[in-house]
């Protein structure tokens, strides 16, 4: 039949969706992206290169052009997109060079209301120069290995959002942030001279942008400026240690930092902190899979867990069920695709707990959402941040990078995540006595969930 | 009456101008296949190898393609997406399913299945069009990325269980520049529009060397890096994975 239809495009063919779930994030633009949070005393120094009126114009028009071409809706949200081209371009009257011209980009592709739309300057821009600038001043990476050198570095803190400030979770022992003297419930003010305010309104979760400023080349320094128990406010200087994991890289998408995390809790239970939803995750998770099967319960963590690619659910879903868990809809201009698992006869099948909160984000959310509509698991913690719109990053002219709204979703039970979020079964939220006291309300209210789902089953095993 | 005469045969000899022209559906899928195999070389390939390299340009993605075939309907599919995932896809004739570097395994089944069927039908070098479809029609001339073409509506027959696609053939050339069909994934339909271009011949047969395909907003460009025939395929890689099970019901949302 090659003589007819010719014999090229069918081997693809059969894997464009599977492509387009492994491609199509729903995940926010990472925030070491924005420009706030790497607004350092370097960086101010440093001019943003100047954009001429005609290139200005030129990447304007692709941003608009391609925001439509591929946005779900044909009527764009019911936004008039003619008069928003026409107002930005206006607007370029006054606008000079790159990071002016960002920040208008940005504000026409926020006029349509919805998560996941972001332009991105070149990557060669300013703010990554005065970053490696940055981190050349302080580093001491000679004496890491390469391997290291490769990895993310970290400080060690988990944050969390209590009693509406950022607070520290939880310390890993043998962290800068532990050497520091850094305790749980401590209150977290401000990194690198970036003041962290919960009250601004902000695009993403404000500890999912604090966490990520944590993040950096191994043997780089930040400041971190924060108060303790005793309302002492303390400025102290932290050095990146090598995490062991590494940097997850996927075409011109932003890099983040690989976060996986098994422990055993004891009386039978297991923990698994995961994030972001990307493939390595899964891979790790298939990893413990023979040694989770030996526990009866299991506390998965997707608490500021900004998304990933839309492949995760089906993925991770199946190492999670026998049965087919059916995670919702996600419609584009052409497409009405279900995104359901694939499951394994080797998943876990004891009960589990999913923790969320504020940060559990766009691909977290679909993930939590469909583990709880089809009754796989119970959700612990807080509402989460309604942040979930399928969408893709793009290259586009002059190394402008676009994110965009490519499908609309709604989770298994037919309700919408965008800007309403996940709710769980069971609210939870930290509380400072209890973080003080090195308590994470969250897993505490899970383990509890668990055992009494333990005694159940014992309970029904015995009757029969 | 002489002027009558003269414009009856005026018409005739019109008609007859324009039925001498005119080119059915038939004949176009006759031309079309001396066009792609112009040495008759199709007729005695028992396997054959691919290689296809992709790109996903405007994310700057890459990623390969191998497809293993053994005529005419025995097909082995491995996609690979280096960091993120690795499909392997395997029809043996009848049954198809799926082992995938992150999702696990899985059967294939109902309208993916269909698909399954049909793609690798379509994928064979030997079928010919009667072995795949059951008629083809004349729809509108259409200018393909600057070619004129013609445009031939193609039902499958009843067995693949499929809709008609559309299939752009060079009035020149009578060589395939455009598709148009509903492809279908586990994950659902969609529609996709695939672009060939660069004729090249391989072992004498013509292959589209550059094949750009778009479906649900996503572009990927694959090149053939490779087209070989006649390679070894072993019995043991159609062999279905004993622990596959046709998967449970759904689980009843709360």
């Amino acid at each position: 039949m090659i003589e007819h239809i010719g014999k090229t495009p069918y081997p693809v063919a059969k894997f464009a969706a599977v492509l387009l779930f492994a491609v199509s994030l729903i995940i926010p633009a990472p925030c070491e992206d924005k420009p706030s949070a790497v607004q350092t005393p370097v960086l101010k120094k440093l001019e943003s290169p100047k954009v001429s009126r005609e290139n200005s114009e030129k990447i304007l028009k692709e941003v608009w052009t391609t925001v439509k071409e591929k946005h779900y809706d044909e009527k764009m949200n019911n936004v008039d997109w003619d008069l928003v081209y026409k107002e930005h371009m206006e607007m370029l009257d006054g606008c000079s060079n790159q990071e002016q011209l960002v920040e208008i980009l940005n504000g026409m592709v926020k006029k349509l209301g919805q998560s996941h739309m972001h332009v991105l300057s070149p990557p060669n821009r300013i703010e990554i120069r005065a970053r490696s600038m940055i981190a050349k001043e302080t580093s001491d990476a000679d004496k890491l290995s390469d391997e290291e050198k490769r990895q993310p570095g970290d400080v060690g803190l988990r944050l969390c959002l209590a009693e509406k400030q950022i607070r520290v979770l939880e310390v890993k022992p043998g962290s800068a942030g532990e050497g520091a003297g850094i305790k749980t419930g401590d209150m977290i003010t401000s990194i690198n001279g970036i003041m962290l305010d919960p009250s601004q309104e902000t695009d993403l979760p404000i500890n999912f942008i604090a966490q990520s400023m944590l993040l950096g080349k191994p043997g780089t320094e930040l400041a971190l400026e924060y108060v303790n128990s005793d309302n002492v406010i303390s400025k102290v200087t932290l050095k990146r240690k090598p995490t062991g994991s590494k940097w997850y890289q996927l075409g011109v998408i932003p890099a983040s930092a690989v976060c996986f995390e098994y422990r055993k809790l004891g009386e039978s239970i297991a923990y698994v902190h995961l994030s972001p939803c990307f493939s390595d995750q899964i891979l790790l998770f298939q990893g413990i899979l023979p040694d989770l099967r030996t526990q009866k319960g299991l506390i998965i963590d997707m608490r500021n867990n900004p998304g990933g690619i839309i492949l995760f659910p089906n993925a991770m879903g199946g190492w999670l069920s026998d049965k087919e868990i059916f995670f919702g809809s996600m419609k584009t201009r052409t497409a009405n695709l279900k995104i359901k698992s694939n499951p394994q006869e080797e998943a876990f099948k004891g009960p589990i707990a999913v923790l969320i909160d504020g940060g559990t984000a766009s691909v977290a959310e679909i993930f939590s959402a469909g583990l709880q509509d089809s009754g796989r698991a119970s959700l612990f913690g807080e509402v989460t941040s309604g942040a979930c719109l399928p969408s893709m990053f793009m290259e586009l002219s002059m190394g402008y990078r676009l994110q965009t709204v490519t499908g609309d979703f709604t989770r298994a039970n037919g309700k919408a995540i965008e800007k309403i979020g996940v709710t769980p079964d069971f609210p939870v939220s930290p509380l400072l006595l209890d973080l003080k006291a090195g308590k994470d309300t969250a897993i505490e209210a899970a383990k509890i969930w668990l055992l009494e789902k333990f005694k159940k089953e014992e309970n029904s095993t015995v009757q029969q | 009456m002489k002027r009558s005469f003269r414009m009856i045969f005026g018409i005739l000899a019109f008609s007859a101008c324009v039925s001498a022209m005119a080119i059915t559906a038939d004949e176009i899928v006759d031309k079309m296949q001396k066009a792609h195999d112009p040495e008759g070389k199709a007729k005695n390939v028992k396997t054959s190898l691919m290689k296809v390299n992709v790109t996903i340009p405007m994310q700057r993605i890459k990623m390969s393609v191998t497809q293993k075939f053994r005529e005419p309907d025995q097909q082995i599919t491995t996609t690979e997406l280096p960091g993120v995932l690795k499909v392997i896809q395997v029809f043996d004739g009848k049954n198809g399913w799926e082992i995938s570097s992150l999702a696990g395994k899985r059967l294939i089944k109902d309208k993916e299945l269909d698909f399954l069927k049909f793609s690798t039908a379509i994928s064979s070098i030997r079928n010919e069009f009667k072995d795949i479809f059951a008629k083809a029609e004349l729809g509108e001339d259409t200018v393909v990325e600057g070619v004129e073409c013609y445009q031939l509506i193609m039902t499958p027959k009843k067995e693949f269980n499929r809709d008609p696609m559309k299939c752009y053939v060079d009035k020149k050339t009578f060589l395939t520049r455009k598709t148009e069909m509903t492809l279908v994934g586990e994950q659902g339909e969609m529609p996709g529009v695939t672009i060939m271009e660069d004729y090249k011949s391989f072992d004498g047969i013509l292959l589209p060397a550059k094949v750009t395909m778009e479906a649900a907003g996503l572009k990927m460009v694959q090149t053939v890096e490779k087209f070989d025939i006649d390679v070894k395929i072993e019995d043991s890689e159609f062999k279905m994975p004993g622990s596959l099970t046709a998967p449970a019901p759904a689980t009843e949302a709360k």
